[in-house]
Formats: structure tokens, C-alpha cells, sequence
């Protein structure tokens, strides 16, 4: 398999080949590649595919990828319905 | 430090900036240089439900320019490709008796610009969106409302002036900007640059900038908090105030405006208040799963009108500021490469002119 159709973002079926496109046209932050290619914006939020794209990233613009910022975790953690938001909800769901 | 020359310089790449860069990208000849203190997306522009909305702008000439913007999309999708600017129409649902008396006179408003307000009944709002609750009184419809891809029209304007030979600079900040004999000269993190002519369309951050010309842009910030669903089925066809579903079946719903600076957090509050509001305007979303929450600054001028222009006092320096960036960049960027260019724009701008603040209370 050509190393460039893996599959990063699987919730987006987002392949290394996506990500180095964004990174040519200026990306440089895992959140530059989101915006660029929805990588990480799928059902897991960014859970599975953060790491494997950060190590793309570095190894692209030859910095340590502890130097690359982190990604804005928000809430929820896990998907819940709008129910669960609205005060109670959870007796009448 | 080498100085680095150009035409003229566009400070920030948000989706006005880059608006104006594209079409300024057109005319052969105009060397320019876009700069951006992070990457294009990163700010106001990449937190959006992008609506192209026109049918509650009020004045009605704020109603016209902002038609004049959507018309300006149609054509763009096709100079630029595919923004996925849709005319979905839109609609603003009607809960009581006092914005039923403020739909009617909207309407009249709107009637003056030749935008199409219609006033629906419930039993019409219903057959054309029969998700959303029974509860509502009616809505206002107009077909001209729709919404683009935020993303797409930022990365093809991008694309597009970059293909035209425009010159860009990223998460490049700028700490000074100083008039010089011939122009203006701007410093940033990574060099220094000079050019005839500067525009200011920096968003959020447009009013610290112009303090280095004691420039007074009289603008707030106005923070709005979002939920994303899961994709799910096709609930909603429309842009409805406050929420639009994308065509892979997300939900985006938000309704808030918080005064709050800089803060890009998401409180819990709010997003309460946000699933609150959504399930009572679209019932069956309260089994629908949220996936993400997101927050953005918009940036607000103190009397809601686009600040556009030329400073009078600064020849040659031009701001283009604005709340629904979205829906103006097409008709702001146009309207800006002719000032530029040709000192008129072809749509009247006037009214918009930094000029009116003047004399104005100090905390207006």
C-alpha cells in the first residue's frame, strides 16, 4: 500500500495524502489541518486521529512534536443527546 | 532588517481579508502581501454557521447591501468554484404577538430594498418545515437566504489569489504600523514591510492595530457559542435563526451573544440554554446526539454597521470591519479592490464610512 493513502481521521476517511495537501497550502497546527480538511471533526473528536496527525505535522515542518500546540478539547466528552442538556431531561427522556 | 515593498498590504486573512485579496489579486500589476497573526480560519471566520443572511438586515440598506453580497456569491461560485453557496431561504420564527407586529414592519422595511419577506401562517411554516414546533405563532420566509461553506470560500479565495500571484504571510503579528513619506511601513514578528497602501481588516483585532495611527474603530466583541450534532437525518431545509443543518446531516445550533472579550471558552450555561431553544423550535432534535460544542468573537461595530473605507485623516489607508463577515465578504471585497484601484466603489459605500463615528459620544 502506498504509504500515502493510510488512513488518518477515520471518522472523516481522511488519508496522509489529504493532510500534507493542507500542510503544503500553509497548515501548521493540528487545528489549521481541521479547518482545512475536517480531520478530527468527525464522531470522535479528534480522540483517535490527534497523535497519528501531530506525528505528520512534525516530521513536515521538521519541529519536535512537543513544540506543536494541542488541540481545543471541548465538551462533551462523549456524544449525548440534547436532552441530557436541558434541565430534566433525564427524568423524561 | 530588509524592507520588503509592496502595492498594498492586507492586515488579516479572515474571510474579509481574504475577500479583498482575491479580488485585489485581479488586477495585473498590484503587487500585495496578506498577513495574518495566525493561520486563515484560526479567528472569527472559522467559528460560524456561515449564513448568508438577508432578510432581517435592517435598514433596508443594509438589507441591500447584503443582497448585493449574496448576488456576488453566485458569481463567485462560478470564478472561484465551488463555495457550496446554497439559496436555501430562510426563516425566523415567530413565538409571540410583539414579533408578529416586528415581522410586519420588517416587511415593509424590506419591501423598499425589493427583498421578498413573506409572512407565513403556522400552517404554512409548518408544510414547509413540518420538524419544527406547533407551537410557533408563524415566521418570516425569504428565498434569498442561504449559506456557504466557511471553509470552502476561505480556501478557494486563498487558493485563487495565490494563483493570481498575491503574496501571503501567516501567523505573522503585527506590532507597529507608522506612516512613512511614500505609504505606510508595517513590523511584524518575522520583518518589516512598506507599501502605499494599507487595509485594516483585521477583525477583532482592527481596533488595537488602528491605535498605532490613533485610529478609533469603534467596535465590541460579541462571543456566540454553537452545538454540533451527529449526523443525522434530514430534519430541517432551511436556515432557521439560529440553526441550519449541513448537507452530511450536522446540526448547527446557536443562539447566544455574550460580551465576554477575548474568552473563546464554552460555558455550560449557555450551551444549556442553546439545546433549550433548539428543542423547542425543532422538537424531535432532543434524542439527536451532540458531538462538539465551539465558541467565536464576532466582532461588532458599536453601532452594527460595517465600518468601510478610506480614513480621511490617512490617505491611502483603508478598513473594512465588520459583524456577518460571512455574508459580506463578496460585496466588501469587490467593493474594496475598486476603492483601491479607482478611488469609487460601483455599489455606494458611503454610509459606511468611519467618518460617521466622528463626534459621536466617546463610548459609542
Amino acid at each position: 500500500m502506498e504509504a500515502n493513502q493510510v488512513i488518518v481521521c477515520h471518522c472523516e476517511e481522511l488519508t496522509v495524502a489529504d493532510l500534507k495537501m493542507a500542510f503544503e497550502h500553509g497548515a501548521r497546527t493540528f487545528d489549521d489541518l481541521k479547518r482545512m480538511s475536517r480531520c478530527g471533526m468527525g464522531h470522535c473528536q479528534a480522540k483517535y486521529c490527534f497523535d497519528a496527525a501531530n506525528d505528520h505535522l512534525a516530521n513536515w515542518s521538521k519541529v519536535p512534536v512537543e513544540c506543536l500546540p494541542n488541540t481545543r478539547h471541548r465538551m462533551p466528552i462523549r456524544p449525548v443527546p440534547l436532552k441530557v442538556f436541558i434541565e430534566g431531561g433525564f427524568h423524561e427522556g | 532588517m530588509k524592507v520588503e515593498t509592496y502595492d498594498a498590504i492586507v492586515i488579516g486573512a479572515g474571510v474579509v481579508g481574504l475577500g479583498i485579496t482575491y479580488e485585489l489579486s485581479k488586477q495585473q500589476g498590484l503587487k500585495t502581501l496578506t498577513i495574518d497573526q495566525g493561520y486563515p480560519m484560526s479567528g472569527t471566520s472559522g467559528a460560524t454557521q456561515a449564513w448568508i443572511w438577508v432578510h432581517s438586515k435592517t435598514p433596508y440598506k443594509y438589507g441591500q447591501l447584503s443582497l448585493a453580497s449574496a448576488n456576488r456569491y453566485q458569481e463567485l461560485q462560478e470564478e472561484i468554484g465551488d463555495i457550496e453557496y446554497i439559496r436555501s431561504g430562510g426563516i425566523a420564527p415567530i413565538f409571540s404577538k410583539q414579533e408578529l407586529y416586528d415581522a410586519k414592519a420588517l416587511q415593509l422595511e424590506m419591501s423598499k430594498a425589493n427583498i421578498p419577506v413573506d409572512l407565513l401562517s403556522r400552517e404554512e411554516i409548518l408544510k414547509l418545515e413540518p420538524n419544527l414546533s406547533p407551537n410557533l405563532l408563524g415566521a418570516t420566509y425569504s428565498p434569498i437566504d442561504g449559506h456557504v461553506n466557511p471553509f470552502k470560500l476561505i480556501q478557494r479565495y486563498h487558493l485563487q489569489a495565490k494563483i493570481n500571484g498575491a503574496h501571503f504571510s501567516f501567523y505573522n503579528g503585527v506590532r507597529a504600523l507608522e506612516k512613512t513619506e511614500v505609504g505606510y511601513k508595517v513590523t511584524t514578528n518575522r520583518g518589516v514591510y512598506e507599501a502605499e497602501k494599507v487595509i485594516l481588516s483585521a477583525g477583532l483585532w482592527s481596533k488595537s492595530i488602528g491605535e498605532f495611527l490613533n485610529i478609533r474603530i469603534p467596535t465590541h466583541t460579541s462571543r456566540g457559542q454553537i452545538l454540533v450534532t451527529e449526523p443525522t437525518e434530514p430534519l430541517i431545509h432551511h436556515v432557521i435563526i439560529g440553526m441550519r443543518q449541513l448537507s452530511n446531516g450536522i446540526v448547527l445550533m446557536g443562539f447566544s451573544k455574550e460580551d465576554v472579550g477575548y474568552d473563546r471558552r464554552t460555558t455550560m450555561d449557555v450551551l444549556q440554554d442553546t439545546a433549550e431553544k433548539s428543542v423547542n423550535l425543532v422538537p424531535k432534535l432532543k434524542d439527536v446526539k451532540i458531538v462538539r460544542s465551539f465558541s467565536g468573537i464576532r466582532v461588532m461595530p458599536n453601532d452594527g454597521l460595517p465600518i468601510f473605507g478610506e480614513v480621511s485623516e490617512q490617505k491611502n489607508l483603508y478598513v473594512a470591519v465588520t459583524h456577518s463577515g460571512m455574508t459580506l465578504s463578496a460585496i466588501l471585497g469587490k467593493s474594496m479592490a475598486e476603492l483601491v484601484t479607482t478611488g469609487e466603489s460601483s455599489f455606494p459605500m458611503e454610509a459606511y464610512s468611519i467618518e460617521r463615528f466622528k463626534g459621536r459620544e466617546e463610548n459609542q
